[in-house]
């Protein structure tokens, strides 16, 4: 009985030290992302800042999905870029380069999302092996060039931790090396990140014009 | 405009009957099927594109929506528009650009200019948008 009262009252103060942590979070300032809401939003190729070829068109092929399921009109992210490509521009760095102006003219998009990729992929350390995605985002107006929003986002995946002390955990490493031949966690982990990235209850994006609930998540 | 958006104001009806359901569990839009693998093949390896196969899956996502009752998810027309053109059947892809337009007319300014360059081309060569 009194170790159930001990973990009740653990419990409790776990719960009361979260509400506390959530309280002292700075007030998000959504007044000039309002004062622009966005209908639709035009998603470049994002910049990559990692080794990885693979990253690049990996996090662009994620972020659709979850701005789109929030009310937004999403342009079709692989037309944009094939077009961007057939007119002499062949990298995310040279999309992103194009002035508001031009691709308002070209697109008609209320606002323009540029990603870049800070990690990507899985590393192999001595102990363990984990995959790791990051992504920054920036949305900007596209009439006037303001930061209407920026989030960016981390997910870890661990993998191999199946214990058996150290020489477990080598094995582990290597077990995990190998299978990952076969199957590469990183696009499910980039998928969660950029759905973290857009839907996080406190850095996340404001629901869209074409969401049926919009403007009752505003504060 | 309003005669376009249907699905979503019968899921707004649906909303406001059931509000508690509708607030507790996430609700999907749209059926995306293979429209991210699709993005990820066109854009990854341009220039080695089954056309047949991504038309194919993105022609069922189409499908999908219709037989679902929700909406083809924002981009999906304009994409099937696109893998169309690239088969040089410049009929179909207008068809699919001009559906983008009528469900999504935020996508206006972009289809429009999309439709002008390929007006702009020689049909027999079977250009891109």
């Amino acid at each position: 009985m009194s170790s159930l009262t001990s973990t009740a009252r653990a419990l409790a103060l776990g719960v009361a030290l979260a509400l506390v942590g959530c309280a002292s979070a700075p007030p998000r300032d959504d007044t000039v992302f309002l004062q622009h809401q966005p209908r639709s939003i035009l998603v470049l190729p994002p910049l990559d800042h990692t080794l990885e070829p693979a990253a690049c068109y990996g996090a662009l092929a994620t972020v659709t999905r979850p701005l789109a399921e929030l009310g937004y009109y999403v342009f079709p992210v692989a037309v944009v870029d094939a077009m961007m490509r057939q007119n002499g521009l062949p990298t995310s760095a040279e999309m992103q380069a194009v002035p508001l102006a031009k691709l308002n003219e070209i697109f008609g998009a209320d606002a323009v999302l540029y990603l870049s990729v800070e990690d990507w992929g899985t590393s192999y350390q001595v102990l363990t092996a984990g995959t790791t995605v990051t992504l920054a985002a920036r949305l900007i107006d596209t009439e006037t060039g303001l930061d209407l929003w920026h989030q960016s986002v981390t997910v870890q995946k661990a993998s191999g931790n199946g214990g058996g002390g150290l020489g477990g955990l080598l094995v582990n490493a290597l077990a995990t090396q190998l299978s990952s031949a076969v199957y590469d966690p990183t696009p499910e982990v980039a998928r969660e990140a950029a759905h973290r990235l857009f839907l996080d209850p406190r850095g996340g994006l404001l629901r869209g014009p074409l969401h049926p609930e919009f403007g009752q998540d505003r504060k | 405009m309003e005669a376009h958006r249907r699905p979503v104001n019968a899921a707004l009806v649906a909303l406001a009957l059931v509000p508690l359901t509708a607030c507790s569990s996430p609700r999907s839009l749209y059926r995306w099927g293979a429209y991210e693998d699709s993005v990820h093949e066109l854009t990854a390896n341009p220039d080695a594109v089954d056309v047949g196969r991504e038309l194919e899956r993105m022609l069922e996502v189409v499908r999908a929506s219709r037989d679902y009752g929700s909406p083809v998810p924002p981009g999906v027309h304009a994409h099937v528009g696109y893998l169309y053109s690239l088969q040089g059947d410049l009929d179909s892809a207008r068809a699919a650009f001009l559906s983008e337009k009528e469900l999504y007319p935020e996508s206006t300014a972009f289809v429009d200019g999309v439709l002008a360059r390929m007006g702009a081309q020689p049909k027999a060569e079977g250009g891109q948008p």
